[in-house]
């Protein structure tokens, strides 16, 4: 075997992917042995001695991991209650159920996992009125479900989850937003247990929040039309920040928010956290067309990509076999739809464009264009 | 939260253990090899939903025959070998059409990945590939198939398995190349 795929078999020996907590909830309820309920305290902790008496030391420190991860979660409920408390939100129910959550301190992490997610569901819900003073009902509402989304991922610890993102997850902030808020909560955890209190464990969180400095992040600098812009900022919880993406449109509220700019031009995004004021620059470009007829008839004839005189575009397109079919570089672009002095065929293209402007910012785009003959 | 593996117990005595019926093995059976079997069912599929639903398959299977399983291989051989299966069982139920392509003509240096490259960018390319090309090249270069077990496994012949697996080959270099490039606009 050449050295070509040994690279690939060497970076896919170790990828272990994180995998979403609920698969094995849907294994165990199609598995005729397992327990029909495994929130069981009854059952797991049953098992889990049986385990012990068979391992010794070793069965010992799963225990004790196991229990670390309840209280954990239990840490981690705590300090969303309080949060929830802060809001005014009813908190009968959250009480009830931790309660329960003590007393059961062999509930498998899964159980645990569930509850805080509705936790923090009914918290970002209670934020919905105040988003929707701000009118844009369409925007908002996609908004409060992009938060939802972002603030299980961070529960989960599942970086690879980002629904409807950029699949690379490469220019995304997203993943550190979640190591953010994962990394905070098992540090004091850890504390906590060492002094064998759990009812102080708010606090250290608390401080921590307010120490941090605000930042803003943009989940790019630049691009064409229509771009999508995440903003997100690095405090934990319900912040509730106000993005005014520079485009006209109603500032929204939340920790992150969206924004798809139409419009070529520079914009600037500024968000208010705790009465500080951060700004960010944003550059939208003008769209990239998505077909062109190049059949003589003089309308569409030419793809053709044109950019303000200070950036330097190169684009490369493939067709769907991955064969290099055209490149260009400069700030006017065209192609006729030849490939080697023959008509290329109709479909569908995919384009890769890179660009750079002049003060050395570089973004790139990938897209598909149609070809009609 | 990334507490997945506190549970270090040995092949065997996870084993010992689902056959005593203990409903709790089967759980930790499923942490320790999750991760790992999720990465295998990536490589066999276009979108995670789908590795997903391998991943669950699989698993269903493995517990239900783990009382076959004969301590000749690795667990994790056993496991591996049951979830690519489920794998080839879903690429043969798409009924598809193999057909026979010249071998592509190398041309150039065969590109090295960029060491900024991680298996996640490289799973994204490597899903972008035709199922045929994919499939093929899974067996072959990652699972270490030889062209003559991969005919009979996916009911082609020798000839097809290695000329798909020359185009996956040559596809994946040119995906690689652009990763570089993309990669180098990045962090210039």
């Amino acid at each position: 075997m050449s050295r070509f795929e040994d690279q690939f078999k060497n970076a896919f020996d170790h990828f272990e992917p994180e995998v979403d907590p609920k698969l094995w909830q849907q294994i165990s309820q199609q598995l005729p042995s397992a327990p029909q309920n495994p929130g069981a305290s009854g059952s797991a902790g049953t098992a889990s001695k049986g385990i012990l008496a068979q391992l010794g030391i070793k069965g010992i420190a799963a225990i004790i991991a196991t229990v670390t991860l309840t209280i954990l979660g239990v840490n981690y409920f705590l300090q969303t209650d309080e949060k929830a408390t802060e809001k005014n939100i009813p908190t009968t129910l959250n009480e009830g159920t931790l309660s329960v959550d003590n007393s059961t301190s062999l509930t498998p992490p899964s159980e645990q996992e569930k509850v805080q997610g509705e936790a923090v569901v009914s918290s970002s819900q209670e934020m919905n009125p105040s988003s929707e003073k701000t009118g844009n009902t369409n925007t908002e509402n996609k908004d409060k479900l992009d938060q939802k989304i972002t603030i299980e991922n961070a529960l989960t610890g599942d970086l690879n989850k980002g629904k409807g993102e950029s699949n690379s997850g490469k220019d995304s902030p997203t993943p550190a937003l979640v190591v953010k808020n994962t990394t905070t909560p098992v540090t004091t955890s850890v504390s906590d247990v060492a002094n064998g209190e759990t009812k102080n464990q708010t606090e250290p969180v608390v401080s921590t929040q307010k120490t941090v400095k605000p930042v803003l992040i943009l989940s790019t600098k630049g691009g064409f039309a229509p771009l999508t812009v995440t903003a997100i900022t690095n405090q934990e919880g319900n912040v509730n920040a106000v993005f005014d993406f520079g485009d006209g449109k109603s500032p929204m509220v939340g920790s992150t928010a969206n924004n798809t700019y139409d419009e070529p031009g520079n914009y600037t995004v500024s968000c208010e956290i705790n009465g500080i004021t951060i700004e960010q620059k944003i550059t939208v470009f003008g769209q990239v067309p998505s077909a062109f007829s190049p059949n003589g008839d003089g309308i569409n004839d030419l793809l053709t990509i044109t950019k303000d005189a200070g950036i330097t575009l190169e684009i490369r397109i493939f067709n769907r076999n991955g064969k290099l079919m055209f490149t260009g570089k400069g700030n006017n672009i065209y192609w006729d739809g030849t490939f080697e002095g023959r008509n290329a065929d109709a479909g569908t293209y995919l384009y890769n464009i890179f660009a750079t402007s002049d003060g050395g910012a570089t973004f790139k785009q990938k897209g598909t264009i149609h070809l009609f003959r | 939260m990334s507490l997945q593996r506190p549970l270090e117990m040995t092949d065997e005595q996870i084993l010992e253990a689902i056959l005593r019926e203990d409903a709790s093995a089967q759980r930790l059976l499923y942490e320790k090899f999750a991760r790992k079997m999720f990465g295998v069912c990536l490589r066999y599929t276009k979108q995670r939903e789908e590795a997903e639903d391998l991943l669950q398959e699989g698993f269903i299977k493995v517990f239900q025959k783990i009382s076959s399983y004969k301590a000749e291989g690795s667990l994790e051989g056993w496991i591996r070998r049951v979830m690519v299966n489920t794998a080839l069982d879903h690429i043969r139920q798409q009924k598809m059409l193999w057909t026979d392509l010249a071998d592509v003509i190398e041309e150039g240096d065969e590109p090295v990945i960029g060491h900024e490259i991680g298996a996640a960018e490289l799973m994204a390319e490597l899903q972008k590939l035709p199922i045929g090309y994919k499939t093929v090249f899974n067996l072959h270069a990652i699972e270490g198939y030889s062209h003559k077990e991969i005919g009979v496994m996916l009911g082609i012949s020798e000839g097809t398995s290695k000329s798909q697996y020359s185009r996956a080959r040559n596809q994946l270099m040119i995906l690689v190349q652009e990763l570089n490039k993309e990669n180098s606009y990045t962090t210039k």
